[in-house]
């Protein structure tokens, strides 16, 4: 009995004294291909763990959005002994789940409804319920057209309940919208040159993402009003709205520190990122045939004139 | 095209009629406009009001921007207007301060002259009640406006609340009464307050509004916009006015005048007609004659 | 001679007509293209107004809430008149580029009116109203610089236009020129044709000249003229003789050069160093006619500091060219005192490099020639003993073949090293091989433990037995158990060694069945405690030609693949015959089968569904070997039935070899099947 108790003692202090020590850690990190929204995230997450833990080394995984890929990536990680792993987007985030790695994993940058829907032990994350309405109401202010091209991939959650949601506003406005399901990036150019819309809203996807560049040389060159929730270092998109990375990579990076100090994420829950960017970039808007709007201007965190 | 060829037809019209026809009378009316929406759409508007008064009356005026920069008393004093269209608000402040005095004021198109303020929230907040206002964000529309503000005050005084600042977690004016109503549908705000006559309007325009947001309080009825004149204006031309105006309704030519402004005619006003303005400030505990909303 | 006069004259006539028609045609053409100039002035006028106005409202925008009320008015005003002079300019006829671009202009007044609008409307929210301003300065700024560029384009074919109508008047000028000096001309022809007879001498010239054509160079014709003519004929004897002259030649050159293409060809077909120096040599040989040929190379051990003569080279025994050596420091100056220039030396042979030897090889005249690589001196030709004596052209000659020289030479320095690398991936590969070979076993090594651990469980516990035991027939008996587990032990692990062992690639007559039984003995181990049941079926093979150890590896990694996917139950089967020319193995299981998205991939490298239990190499390599044995592997599958591996392989000979050992042997999963014979 003494001998069992004197274990148990060791054990804790054990426990203790390593939960105290930041001890250094190895995590999984899964980016999506073509993202640049979650390659900005992840370069401000690492930052913020810099500041905070130099200890921590980064695996990075950069799959191709189809669900092999992801899980490939996933398994990868948890086979490499990883003691995170960080998914950014829900279609990630998920197929690290599916996987049932047995170390705690945090998400960042889904998209409020996608990331009700992700559920699992030893989970935490960031999201942001971003306000995609707004979004098409200025694209209406700034533009008259009947039937609005949805830009988005089936395979990514977040991009999906992005377009539902469109696909329901968009009955309530009256308008028509045309989903367009970018499974492969190189399709855009084929898929952009037949289909027939007045204006483009462009959902948070990785595979648009890659293909942004002929997105938005082929909306100017037709001078089509576009709108799009996909980040943008350069910023050409007439009206671009994303939750604010920044915020997104510095709360993710919150609770992985967390998840490493306890060794789960359970009980972290779920934080709500609540700065956007709306980046009005009214030089190319007027090229493409938009007028200016009032609330846009007042609203948006930077216009370019 | 169209607009600019008008703009500049109304302008030589107004001013060539007047002064050829009448160079031996007395100088010009200079007319305070308060601006609203577009400027540039209200000048517009405007003109041939003042080329008709000037046809029928012989009596020129001039239209300027009472625009809202600095004190809008200081404005009609400083500028030596003759008299201004003004709100209701505005327009009680002129009254008190100023002493001008209530001349006409325009009704709708839809037959009501008065407005009224709105409260609302989004309804799927659970706010439905102002005591649930506590530590929520507020979004106002500006400091002078009976319907944009000075409602609210009332209504928190009804429930015990003397000062804004404690209350809400915060509050800010946006100056626009459209950007009120997004900035509770974007979640941006919790609370909003706005004039009932743009809410409707934007309700039409954007089903989401109707849908996602609920009012939850009503204002009395206002009156909305109110010619007042200088206290010691000659009494003759005073008379000229209101029977020019008051009668326009009647009159073929003036009937397409009102048409342009949107208003179905004139009706004569009295200084009774600021008192439901008087006694929401009263019930808000504002002192009219220290109030300061400059910024 | 009338009729040509009157000819002259019409054409004469016709050709004025002509040049007045077009110099009238251009005039009025520079006319109207200057009325567009001076339209297009007039609209600079108006787009300058139009900026003016616009800049009056910036600035009005930025002292905006300094001084009120008469500010707005002003404003407004500005804004009006900003407003106008759009629509003066929209209301001209454009061009449908300058429509849409005015259009857009007259969008961005809107824009600017609107966000004016706004600005002076807000009161509240200071920061609402600092945006409005920035807005409405950026859009400003926007319509200046749209106006700016528009002004660019006006100004451009404003200069166009200017440009078109100096040039058309420029045209104009040179036709009235032209005509006149042709008519000039035309006239004066007439009247000499009028008056002199030209035409004998002409045709003498021209019959000679048909002769020189037709390839009669040098000939000369008898005609003597007078005066000019003569002269004309005379020069023309000249010309005919100095062609003659200078084809001949072009034809010796052609000659040379076609020696030293043919020379050049065989360089670059040939790799080793000796068979090019011996080309170069005999080849300048044959190119100057001299007697002693060869090369000299910067020596190739770095302190040497020597040039030395290549041999094997022409004229000159190899024990003489390996005596030839100048010192590089001596040939680096000679090469720059010579500004690179080749070295000829047809007398006074003392201040040759290499006299010491020239002078015991009873050399008289020599000419060393430059070799470069990359701007580097590498080298010299050395020609000696050429009765005519060398010329600046034999230089020239030798020179390219230098050139051409050096670049076999790197070539066949390349060839060595493709040659090393080649050799060097060779080795990697096989490696990789290996390395595949032993993550198989690996696959096997947990089983293979616990199938050691048995016998030596046993011999253990007899071991405990016997020291207990007194009886010494049954420690015999005991001892005797003891053995066998040992040689038990001892089979399984001399089995792995043998697989596991790196050996060199042999390629000899294999019999596919036999391989396969010894594979398929390896295996059993693992599927001892499974019940995974073997059915294996061996029909008459011929042998083939392969290496024992890599195919064994090939099957091993199917098999392991296959016991694999069934997951402790189902069966196995094997199944071997002859089909045409090639020898099939068929492996089936009856495990999970292979998704249709994961069939594309299982034949690259690292892909694996396994997990950490797989390493995805097994038959990237299998295939690898396969495909090296000049066979195939094809694979086909149903998602929840099972796979089948099928491996063809060349048959070695038609032949039938006799029939394998224990072919209708079914080897029961608990039961070890016999060590394989062949
Ligand atoms: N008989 C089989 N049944 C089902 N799947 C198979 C079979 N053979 C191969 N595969 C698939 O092919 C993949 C690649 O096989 P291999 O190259 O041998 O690598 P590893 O065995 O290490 O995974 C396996 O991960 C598996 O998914
Ligand atoms: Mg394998």
């Amino acid at each position: 009995m003494r001998k069992k108790l004197l274990i148990c003692f060791f054990l804790i202090v054990g426990l203790l004294l390593r939960a105290g020590t930041s001890k250094a850690g190895t995590v999984g990190v899964i980016i999506t291909r073509g993202s640049a929204f979650y390659e900005e995230i992840h370069s401000e997450l690492a930052k913020n763990i810099a500041r905070k833990d130099g200890n921590v080394k980064f695996i990075v995984q950069r799959p191709y959005p189809d669900v092999v890929s992801w899980s490939n990536a996933a398994r990868k990680l948890i086979a490499a002994d990883v003691d995170a792993i960080v998914a950014y987007g829900a279609a990630a985030a998920s197929a690290v789940l599916r996987e049932r790695p047995g170390v705690p994993v945090i998400y960042a940058g889904v998209y409020g409804p996608a990331a009700h829907q992700l559920k699992g032990r030893n989970l935490a994350g960031v999201y942001s319920p971003t306000p995609i309405a707004s979004l098409l109401r200025y694209l209406r202010d700034t533009r008259q057209f009947e039937t609005l091209g949805v830009i988005y991939n089936s395979l990514e959650e977040d991009s999906l309940s992005q377009f539902d949601e469109l696909m329901v506003i968009g009955r309530k406005y009256g308008m028509k919208v045309a989903g367009i399901n970018l499974r492969r990036s190189p399709d855009i150019a084929s898929i952009l040159a037949s289909v027939r819309v007045d204006a483009l809203y462009v959902t948070g996807c990785a595979t648009a993402g890659a293909a942004y560049p002929t997105i938005l040389n082929m909306t100017e060159y037709r001078k089509m009003p576009m709108v799009s929730l996909l980040y943008d270092k350069q910023k050409r998109a007439p009206i671009m709205l994303t939750p604010d990375p920044a915020e997104q990579g510095a709360a993710a990076a919150d609770l992985l520190l967390k998840a490493l100090r306890r060794s789960s994420a359970d009980g972290l829950g779920k934080v709500e990122g609540r700065r956007y960017l709306l980046i009005y970039n009214y030089r190319n808007s007027t090229s493409v045939g938009m007028r200016m709007s009032t609330g846009l201007v007042t609203d948006a965190t930077e216009v370019i004139y | 095209m169209r607009a600019a060829m008008r703009i500049t037809a109304a302008l030589v019209l107004a001013f060539s009629f007047c002064n050829s026809a009448l160079a031996a009378e007395k100088k010009e009316l200079l007319i305070g406009l308060i601006p609203e929406e577009n400027i540039f759409r209200q000048i517009e508007r405007n003109m041939p009001l003042a080329g008709y008064i000037c046809r029928k009356t012989g009596i020129s005026i001039k239209f300027t921007i009472l625009s809202r920069y600095g004190d809008i008393i200081d404005a009609f004093v400083t500028r030596d207007m003759d008299g201004a269209f003004f709100g209701a608000f505005t327009g009680y402040l002129a009254h008190v301060k100023l002493g001008v005095v209530p001349l006409v004021r325009p009704v709708g198109a839809e037959g009501g002259t008065v407005a009224q303020s709105i409260i609302f929230v989004r309804k799927d907040s659970g706010i439905r009640d102002v005591r649930q206002f506590r530590h929520k964000s507020a979004v106002f529309v500006d400091k002078a406006t009976a319907t944009g503000f000075i409602y609210l005050l009332c209504k928190l005084r009804g429930i015990g609340v003397h000062n804004v600042d404690g209350f809400f977690r915060e509050y800010y004016f946006t100056g626009n009464q459209e950007s009120s109503v997004y900035s509770v549908l974007d979640r941006r705000a919790d609370v909003g307050v706005a004039k009932s006559r743009y809410f409707e309007k934007l309700a039409a325009k954007d089903p989401l509004v109707a849908e996602e947001l609920l009012v939850i309080a009503r204002s009395e009825k206002l009156p909305d916009t109110v010619l007042c004149l200088r206290k010691d204006m000659d009494p003759l031309i005073r008379q000229k006015l209101m029977d020019v105006l008051v009668g326009m309704k009647k009159d073929p030519e003036g009937q397409r005048v009102l048409h342009e402004l949107g208003y179905s005619g004139f009706t004569a006003s009295k200084v009774s007609d600021f008192d439901p303005v008087a006694k929401l400030s009263r019930e808000a505990g504002i002192d009219i004659r220290t109030y300061r909303y400059t910024r | 001679m009338r009729k040509q006069l009157i000819y002259s004259l019409f054409l004469l006539f016709m050709l004025f007509t002509l040049g007045s028609t077009l110099t009238i045609l251009y005039i009025y053409r520079t006319t109207s293209n200057l009325r567009s100039v001076i339209k297009l002035h007039r609209v600079e006028i108006i787009r300058q107004n139009l900026v003016i106005n616009a800049q009056t409202v910036q600035t009005n925008l930025y002292t905006i809430g300094t001084v009120f009320g008469k500010g707005v008015d002003e404003i407004v005003q500005n804004v009006m008149d900003l407003d106008n002079s759009v629509h003066t300019c929209l209301g001209c006829h454009h061009t449908q580029e300058m429509t849409a671009r005015l259009e857009e202009l007259n969008n961005i007044v809107e824009d600017y009116k609107e966000s004016l609008s706004a600005l002076i409307t807000t009161t509240a929210n200071p920061q609402r109203v600092e945006r409005l301003r920035t807005a409405a300065i950026g859009i400003g700024n926007n319509f200046l610089g749209k106006a700016q560029e528009m002004a660019f384009i006006a100004d451009k074919s404003l200069n166009e236009k200017t440009v078109k109508a100096i040039k058309d008047i420029n045209n104009s000028r040179s036709i009235l020129i032209v005509t006149l000096a042709l008519s000039l001309f035309i006239a004066l022809v007439i009247a000499i044709s009028m008056t002199r007879q030209i035409t004998e001498p002409i045709t003498e010239l021209v019959g000679a000249t048909r002769r020189i054509k037709k390839g009669d160079l040098g000939y000369v014709t008898p005609y003597k003229g007078r005066g000019e003519f003569g002269e004309l004929i005379n020069s023309f004897n000249d010309m005919s003789m100095t062609l003659k002259d200078s084809n001949g030649k072009i034809m010796h050159y052609l000659h040379s050069l076609s020696n030293l293409y043919s020379i050049t060809l065989t360089f670059h077909s040939i790799t080793t160093m000796s068979d090019i120096y011996k080309e170069l040599s005999l080849g300048l040989r044959e190119l100057t006619g001299a007697e002693q040929c060869g090369i000299m190379l910067r020596g190739q051990d770095g302190e040497g500091g020597w040039f030395e003569h290549m041999h094997p080279a022409a004229g000159l025994s190899d024990e003489a060219a390996r005596q030839m050596r100048v010192p590089l420091a001596h040939m680096e100056e000679l090469y720059v005192s010579t500004k690179r220039r080749a070295l000829i030396l047809n007398s006074g042979i003392s201040a040759s490099p290499t006299s010491e030897a020239d002078r015991a090889l009873g050399v008289w005249n020599v000419m060393f020639v430059w070799v470069r690589h990359k701007g580097k001196l590498i080298g010299a030709i050395r020609a000696a003993n050429k009765k005519a004596g060398f010329t600046e052209e034999d230089a020239r000659l030798i020179a390219i073949l230098g050139n051409n020289f050096s670049v076999a030479l790197e070539n066949a320095r390349l060839y060595e090293s493709l040659r090393l690398q080649m050799k060097e991936l060779k080795d990697t590969q096989e490696q990789l091989v290996q390395a595949a070979k032993l993550a198989a076993i690996g696959e096997l090594a947990s089983n293979v433990a616990h199938e050691i651990n048995n016998p030596l469980t046993s011999i253990l516990g007899y071991a405990e037995l016997i020291k207990e035991e007194t009886d010494t027939s049954s420690i015999m008996r005991d001892l005797e158990i003891i053995e066998k587990e040992s040689l038990r032990a001892r089979d399984i692990v001399h089995q792995l060694l043998e697989f596991s062992r790196k050996k060199p690639l042999e390629v000899k007559p294999l019999d596919v069945n036999a391989l396969l039984m010894s594979v398929i003995d390896l295996v059993s181990v693992q599927m001892k405690d499974s019940r995974v049941k073997v059915a294996s079926d061996f029909g008459d093979l011929p042998m083939i030609n392969g290496d024992e150890n890599q195919l064994k590896q090939v099957f091993l990694n199917i098999i392991n693949n296959a016991v694999f996917s069934m997951e402790r139950q189902g069966v196995l089967g094997i199944r071997t015959h002859c089909s045409g020319e090639f020898v099939e193995v068929h492996i089936t299981d009856t495990g999970k089968g292979i998704p249709k998205e994961v069939m594309g991939r299982i034949f690259e490298p690292f892909f694996t569904t396994k997990n950490e239990k797989g390493t995805g190499l097994g038959l990237s390599i299998s295939y690898k070997i396969v495909q090296s044995h000049n066979g195939r592997i094809e694979v086909e599958s149903e998602v929840g039935k099972g796979s089948r591996f099928i491996i063809k392989l060349p048959a070695a000979e038609k032949k039938v070899i006799a029939r394998p050992v224990s072919a209708s042997g079914m080897p029961s999963p608990t039961e070890r099947p016999e060590a394989p014979a062949a």
